[in-house]
């Protein structure tokens, strides 16, 4: 959480995944080009560079996109999720080095602009089998630039959470962009029915990654609490929340994290502001929400980001009855105060 | 992520989920996989060739390994005629023909061999 806009947000942590990130794509792309020159000696260096870097990209978006269900189903894979950012800029990385070779040995040779030629070269746009699989891969490299160079906070904070997630929601469609690329080119080039078989494995385990995750969350999002005559929802009991931390609940389809700090509970809308991170699975740090994600902090009381920070997320009113402690689903406007009440403990 | 996102991104892969595995089946359909590899036949033979009126649609099962491959059109008489495009990778092209072509010839003009004559 910073006031101005650094080029890279690095820490002790980020630096340690960033060095495992390079070291990964480095060790994958060395055993490629070895293992291609041994099978094929005769095998072109331009064509190796495509396939490695082509390979590495799919792979690395292929664990992007596994990063969100696994984390959901296990918190252990909570760290990978802080680090996605810089994952995601270096697969993009690795599909703009495919991209470009790409497109200087097919398409850099002839009379035609190589762009205009990556669109004009196969017209079979009415078949499904010889579609132009080269233009496919062409718009989910645009897609994948388009996150990629938004990916800063500035643009997040300028674009406003909601547009910039929906932005980078496009993820998907490049993925599928991808798959049908690859998929194509495997049969109009060298027919590799490996290529078709991992990429078959990779989807179906994509699918029950995220199908699983949404069934679980959807379970969470479904259950009914008890209700007073009044609406309040009874949720838990006050001392089944530690001290310093929070529990989860969901109220009329929302998440809303109770937290109890010096002996008195607060409940604040889950949803991070910064990105979407679980305040709830966070801790009070200095007296601040802070946000397991990223370090964004909040008060507990009224929401709102500590001076001079701007961010306000909605707070709920609170009550303890017969041992039990009671929401109003009704939520405050944004960064509204809410006087804590007493936990009794 | 909020309840609204929590949905989008559960239909997004409900979506995927049904719409890529479609794509995929439909485009390994139009190749008529099962056909050629039961029959043991068109896939065996690099190329295909069939008339359908005034065009001649030709299947390359098996790239050529010339350079360059281009298809001439067969005249009465045998001799090769106007050239009719070129062929590249595998896949199905197709070109028009007028009535007085009787075949066509594959060549690589490089090396100026014939690499395929078939009459219709």
């Amino acid at each position: 959480m910073g006031l101005d806009y650094k080029w890279v947000l690095w820490n002790a942590h980020k630096k340690t995944y960033d060095r495992l990130i390079l070291l990964g794509m480095v060790t994958y792309l060395v055993l490629f080009f070895v293992l291609s020159f041994l099978t094929n000696p005769e095998i072109i260096a331009e064509t190796v560079i495509i396939r490695a870097f082509g390979s590495l990209a799919i792979i690395m978006l292929h664990i992007i996109l596994a990063i969100g269900p696994l984390s959901r189903l296990n918190p252990r894979f909570l760290p990978l999720l802080y680090n996605r950012r810089h994952l995601g800029v270096s697969m993009f990385l690795a599909a703009l080095v495919h991209g470009v070779f790409a497109i200087i040995q097919f398409h850099a040779l002839g009379n035609s602009n190589p762009i205009v030629s990556v669109f004009t070269s196969n017209m079979d746009y009415g078949s499904l089998v010889n579609f132009p699989f080269q233009v496919l891969g062409f718009l989910a490299l645009l897609i994948l630039f388009t996150m990629a160079s938004t990916s800063h906070d500035f643009f997040l904070h300028n674009l406003s959470p909601k547009i910039w997630k929906g932005l980078h929601m496009g993820v998907y469609l490049a993925y599928a962009l991808v798959i049908m690329h690859v998929f194509l080119g495997a049969f109009q080039q060298d027919t590799s029915f490996l290529t078709v078989l991992a990429l078959f494995l990779g989807l179906i385990t994509l699918v029950s990654l995220h199908v699983r995750a949404a069934l679980k969350e959807a379970k969470i999002d479904g259950f009914v609490w008890a209700k007073d005559t009044k609406g309040w929802l009874a949720v838990c009991h006050p001392r089944e929340i530690a001290e310093s931390y929070a529990k989860i609940f969901t109220v009329d389809g929302e998440r809303v994290a109770i937290f109890k700090h010096e002996g008195k509970l607060s409940a604040i809308h889950n949803v991070c502001k910064h990105q979407g991170g679980p305040l709830g699975e966070g801790k009070i740090v200095d007296g601040c929400v802070t946000c397991p994600w990223h370090g964004y902090q909040y008060l507990a009381h009224n929401g709102q980001s500590p001076p001079p920070f701007t961010e306000k997320v909605k707070t709920y009113a609170l009550k303890i009855e017969n041992d039990m402690v009671y929401i109003n689903p009704e939520a405050f406007p944004e960064g509204t105060a809410v006087t804590p009440i007493s936990s009794g403990s | 992520m909020i309840a609204g996102q929590r949905r989008a991104h559960k239909y997004i892969w409900i979506g995927i989920l049904v719409l890529l595995p479609m794509l995929m089946i439909l485009a390994v359909k139009d190749l008529d996989f099962s056909a050629a590899d039961a029959s043991g036949t068109s896939t065996d033979l690099p190329v295909s060739v069939s008339l359908n009126g005034q065009s001649v649609s030709i299947q390359v099962n098996t790239p050529f390994k010339s350079t360059s491959s281009l298809v001439y059109e067969m005249l009465a008489d045998g001799s090769k005629g106007a050239v009719l495009g070129q062929l590249e990778g595998r896949g199905t092209y197709d070109f028009p023909v007028s009535e007085a072509t009787k075949g066509i010839y594959v060549v690589d003009p490089i090396k100026d061999v014939e690499l395929l004559k078939m009459e219709f």
